[in-house]
């Protein structure tokens, strides 16, 4: 009896270990398939990140185009209407709804500006078309996480009227672009009109750069707002903006740098520079004026009191016979004298002596 | 009556076809200059002027380049020296098996445009290529 009820116990045991196992076993599998879920909708989001970070577009395409998007960069405001294969950095097609699409996944995290165009059929990819209802390009600014989406308007003009959204700094940027290339907004039948307007459209242009957040944004506006020949009279404004883009380090504003004179010293420096100049400069010619008084004392320091006399007479020319009879003494003396003096001295002739008083 | 009025109504036809000529002919009055420039190998800048004058409305220049090798440099300038376009392009094939061909066109549309000589001016660098300039000016 006592070895049945054991053995119950012992399979009961066993039964309840087995039902714990089991438990467990579910309940780890149950957290591996929640990871799993979890890990493969994570992926999921970010895969959906990285797809939205892009350059795409829907655009209407004339017969006369090539169905493929070019997409350059543009490294200073200079090269904006410059055209090679070498700034080509990415192409892709055109499918047949009129979509395109471009990866800004390799892009550098900093904004930079970018032009994107087609070219027509028949002519090379590196074409450039400046003007008119077949201008072939649009400027944009974009970084690694940018999402823009471009749409034209009009099928027979390809980018005379489109929409840019997605990333603000491109709505700006193309305001102040569709302001600086409108021709006929400054053609008034009068000059003084035409001086008047262009005036106007400076100073707005000065005004936008001063209020811009975007650094590229507020760049493009000063460049183009003529600042080189309003410098002087606005050397504040100009010397505060530098300022207050001092941390921006791209090639654009490098490029401006470059355009503006050094920034001058105040005259209080100057004063203080020109006062330490002018301490070292006398300090210096009262050092060598002493230098040479004791050259002349050392000198001096050789001869005797009455060859110190007959030094003096000789600096002053005198003949030995004028000497002698300065002094009452025989010429014999005088030559005797002077023969020690140029021994001391170290000198040949009368000359060297009035060369050594000179020293 | 049908005599009468097949007659007005053909004094009508011949009056609006004479008006007709004489709009086309006055919208015609319109002075259109061709030009081409060849450059083989030439880094001497070139200007080409072109006369506006007072009775001048409207101006519209095209100008289109083609390189095959070099830097090309492309200057639009008012009489007044202030720079109204530019463009560059670069070509940077050299041997004689590959070519590689880079475009570039500026059109300008300008109403009354300021009276006086207005200069396109070529900048090349060993430039073997084409530009050609075609302006119309058309009377106010």
């Amino acid at each position: 009896m006592v070895t049945f009820q054991f053995a119950l116990r012992y399979t009961m045991n066993k039964l309840t270990t087995n039902i714990n196992h089991i438990y467990l076993n579910s309940f780890g599998l149950l957290l591996f398939l929640i990871f799993i879920n979890s890990f493969s909708c994570f992926s999921q989001h970010k895969t959906k990140n990285e797809q939205s970070q892009s350059i795409k577009g829907k655009l209407q395409l004339d017969s006369i185009w090539e169905p493929v998007v070019y997409l350059s960069y543009i490294s200073s405001f200079k090269d904006m209407y410059t055209m090679s294969n070498e700034i080509i950095i990415a192409e892709t097609k055109v499918d047949s709804s009129g979509s395109f699409y471009f990866s800004t996944e390799s892009f550098p995290k900093e904004d930079n500006l970018y032009r994107l165009h087609l070219s027509k059929k028949e002519s090379p990819a590196a074409s450039l078309i400046i003007g008119g209802k077949e201008e072939n390009h649009i400027f944009l600014i974009a970084n690694k996480h940018s999402e823009i989406f471009i749409k034209n308007k009009i099928r027979d003009s390809l980018f005379y009227d489109y929409d840019i959204n997605g990333y603000q700094p491109n709505t700006d940027f193309k305001s102040i672009h569709t302001i600086i290339n409108n021709d006929n907004l400054r053609s008034p039948n009068s000059n003084l009109k035409k001086e008047f307007i262009n005036k106007t459209i400076y100073e707005e242009l000065r005004h936008i750069a001063d209020t811009a957040s975007h650094p590229i944004v507020s760049l493009y506006a000063l460049t183009n707002s003529k600042f080189e020949s309003s410098y002087l009279e606005n050397q504040k404004f100009y010397e505060n903006y530098l300022d207050k883009w001092k941390d921006e380090n791209s090639s654009y504003f490098n490029e401006l740098r470059s355009k503006f004179p050094e920034k001058k010293n105040s005259p209080a420096l100057w004063i203080i520079i020109s006062a330490i100049f002018f301490f070292l400069l006398g300090y210096i010619i009262n050092n060598s004026m002493n230098a040479r008084r004791k050259k002349d004392n050392k000198h001096l320091k050789l001869l005797s009191v009455q060859e110190r006399k007959i030094y003096c007479l000789l600096v002053e020319g005198k003949s030995n016979k004028e000497i002698s009879e300065a002094f009452n003494i025989g010429v014999s003396t005088v030559k005797s004298h002077v023969s020690s003096i140029y021994n001391k001295l170290n000198i040949k002739s009368r000359k060297d002596i009035v060369n050594v008083s000179n020293l | 009556m049908k005599k009468i009025f097949k007659v007005f109504a053909c004094l009508f036809l011949f009056t609006a076809i004479v008006n007709a000529q004489q709009i086309s002919q006055k919208s015609c009055s319109a002075v259109c200059l061709n030009r081409t420039i060849q450059l083989d190998g030439s880094s001497d800048k070139e200007t080409i002027t072109v006369d506006v004058s007072e009775d001048t409305g409207k101006m519209h220049l095209n100008i289109n380049s083609k390189v095959e090798s070099g830097y090309l440099t492309v200057e639009l300038y008012d009489p007044k020296g202030n720079k109204k376009g530019n463009f560059s392009i670069e070509s940077q094939s050299n041997s004689s098996k590959t070519k590689e061909q880079v475009c570039g066109q500026m059109q300008k549309y300008i109403e009354d445009p300021i009276k006086g000589k207005w200069s396109v001016v070529l900048v090349p660098k060993k430039v073997v290529g084409d530009v050609s300039i075609c302006t119309s000016l058309y009377d106010e």
